[in-house]
């Protein structure tokens, strides 16, 4: 599993690489934790390495989001692999996050709100 | 199917790998890992194998956060079985009990359980008394259908007769062979089989391999086939096996060749220790119910709207996706008959002992005493499920305390995965199906017709129907006999559908 971060216009970008399953999402969670924690709400998971997300990874992002939407901030996703994108779909994840097909559109969604 | 799958020669039910672990994360990828390379190596295709490796994660984390309490040693075994149509992993653990109902509920909130339904065809979960509860993934093959095969077929109308003189042989059919039957079919039926498993040639080629189907053919000077008929068990265990995919290429008929391939077939099974044959007739004709009358077999009843229109047929878009077609069922022995003991429900002894007669099956007829009700721990049900046509076959191989519980939950599981008919088989040696039977009644399966021989000895054959739109007008009914069953079934299906 490897977690990279960029920040563009004030936007954090992580780019996740490897599986997001139960052994994993806790590195991913630490990670969106710290960043959370550092006082930046507006956060974009690039998920373009990710081939395969278990429900431990789901809760993971869907738990990052609350906290996010309560502090008034956003976690949004791009660049999902298709088979990553059905099982968003299958969970019904689809409609409580913003999907984006890539990271330009995502952090560009920021300022447009 | 995956193209770089290792050889299986004679492949059966197996299971390929077993893994005992102990509960913890860490070694889950080893899990995973596991079930990632053998299903793959053994004939999965990418996707499918994906599906399976997300089950497995969720059952398993399931066991790993909670069977076991914080701090307590506790292991959790894994195996990977092979069957001719399916992977099944089954992930058991002896830690503490929890509501395994869960898994059959439709909740929003469960995510995992969300996944684990959508990536498997068929999910069971048992408790198995002091060794603890299992849960059991299915995932089928997806098999090449015949139509995305290049294989030349020929119209149905275009018939030539053959010469008289050319010679037949009469052989087994050969796993190799299945693209050839899959013509032959082709050029009979045309997309209209309901079996849909011949119109995917690898998928049947399995089947023959694992011994679950027999098959005789009848070939021409050419090595072609020209005349078919099958014999499908549905477990290796079966005493019976289902009589189907009779077929005579239009080139070669008027040449007896259906009665030669049946006898042949007949003694080719009592061989291998089968009693008898059984076949499910298509009641939009009566074409297959007086071909079955002819070879001598006996009408033992009917389920109502048992056949959805094949995929393939929807594909055509030949029909509405609604209809589903009644059949007749029929039996024949292929070895002498052995007098067996039969406990009846009452309210349907007077039609059994009528079909008991007119098959010629001696049987004593006992009377059940509730009083001496004797119930197992725990139930054991078999269940076939069978997405594609929406049915499910489930077979009671014992009765247990849970047995009612356990039904209603295997239903209620089968009606959220949008099962339209569910057939339930059980034992008519066990008095408890007599005893019970008013119960089950009550969940509104009824009585469809007796199955000679299928379950360790006779069985009642129940049905249930969930959604499905049924008018007994559009069913043809042959004999005057099978026609008596047919209303009684009728019958017996407004009761518990219409009032």
């Amino acid at each position: 599993m490897e977690i990279n971060q960029k920040t563009r216009n004030d936007v954090e970008i992580i780019f996740i690489t490897g599986r997001l399953d139960a052994y994993n999402s806790n590195l991913v969670e630490k990670k969106l934790n710290e960043i959370i924690a550092s006082g930046k709400i507006n956060i974009v998971a690039d998920l373009e390495g990710v081939e395969y997300i278990s429900s431990s990874g789901l809760r993971v992002m869907l738990s990052s989001l609350k906290k996010l939407d309560k502090l008034g901030g956003a976690l949004k996703l791009c660049s999902l692999q298709p088979y990553v994108g059905e099982v968003f779909e299958i969970a019904g994840f689809t409609q409580l996050f913003e999907v984006y097909d890539e990271s330009n559109d995502a952090v560009s969604s920021f300022s447009d709100n | 199917m995956n193209p770089d799958t290792v050889d299986r020669p004679g492949v059966d039910k197996e299971i390929l790998a077993s893994l005992k672990l102990k509960a913890e994360l860490k070694l889950l990828p080893i899990v995973l890992r596991a079930v990632r390379d053998v299903a793959y190596n053994y004939g999965l295709d990418k996707a499918s194998v994906r599906d399976l490796e997300l089950a497995t994660e969720e059952a398993c984390h399931n066991v790993i956060e909670h069977a076991y309490e914080p701090g307590e040693e506790g292991y959790y075994q894994v195996k990977i079985h092979r069957e001719p149509t399916c992977f099944r992993i089954t992930v058991q653990d002896q830690g503490m009990p929890f509501n395994l109902q869960r898994l059959n509920r439709d909740e929003t909130s469960d995510i995992g359980v969300k996944l684990m339904r959508a990536c498997t065809d068929e999910i069971r979960s048992r408790y198995l008394g002091k060794r603890g509860k299992v849960v059991e993934l299915v995932k089928n093959f997806s098999f090449e259908s015949v139509e995305d095969l290049d294989v030349p077929t020929v119209q149905p109308n275009a018939v030539k007769m053959a010469s008289a003189s050319e010679k037949l042989t009469l052989r087994l059919m050969r796993p190799d062979e299945t693209v050839s039957l899959a013509r032959l079919i082709y050029r009979v039926y045309g997309y209209t089989y309901p079996h849909e498993d011949i119109y995917y040639p690898e998928k049947f080629a399995s089947l023959l391999e694992s011994g679950l189907v027999t098959s005789c053919v009848a070939v021409n000077e050419q090595d072609e086939i020209v005349g078919h008929l099958g014999v499908f068990l549905e477990t290796p265990e079966d005493h019976v096996g289902e009589s189907a995919l009779a077929a005579v290429d239009p080139r070669y008929r008027g040449r007896g060749l259906f009665p030669k391939m049946k006898k042949m077939m007949m003694e080719e099974i009592a061989a291998k220790g089968i009693l008898g044959l059984y076949s499910r007739a298509v009641t939009v004709h009566m074409a297959s119910q007086k071909s079955n009358v002819k070879m001598g077999s006996k009408e033992t009843g009917f389920i109502l709207a048992h056949s959805p229109p094949t995929t393939i047929f929807k594909k055509m878009k030949t029909e509405p996706a609604s209809i589903r077609r009644t059949v007749a069922l029929f039996y024949v022995p292929v070895v002498p008959d052995q007098e067996q003991t039969v406990f009846l429900p009452c309210k349907h002894q007077e039609i059994i002992r009528k079909i008991y007669n007119h098959t010629g099956l001696s049987r004593v007829i006992k009377k059940a005493d509730p009083e001496s009700m004797n119930l197992a721990p725990h139930s054991h049900i078999h269940s076939h499920v069978l997405p594609e046509m929406a049915s499910a076959f489930l077979r009671v191989k014992l009765f247990g305390v849970d047995f009612i519980d356990e039904l209603k939950l295997q239903i209620r599981d089968l009606k959220l995965r949008g099962t339209e008919l569910i057939v339930l088989d059980l034992p008519l040696k066990d008095p408890n199906t007599a005893i019970l039977f008013p119960e089950i009644e009550n969940m509104k399966f009824f009585f469809g017709g007796i199955m000679p021989e299928y379950l360790e000895g006779d069985s009642i054959r129940l049905q249930y129907l969930h959604n499905v739109a049924f008018d007994p007008e559009s069913v043809d009914v042959y004999s005057e006999f099978a026609r008596e069953i047919f209303d009684y079934v009728v019958g017996e299906w407004k009761k518990h559908n219409l009032e």
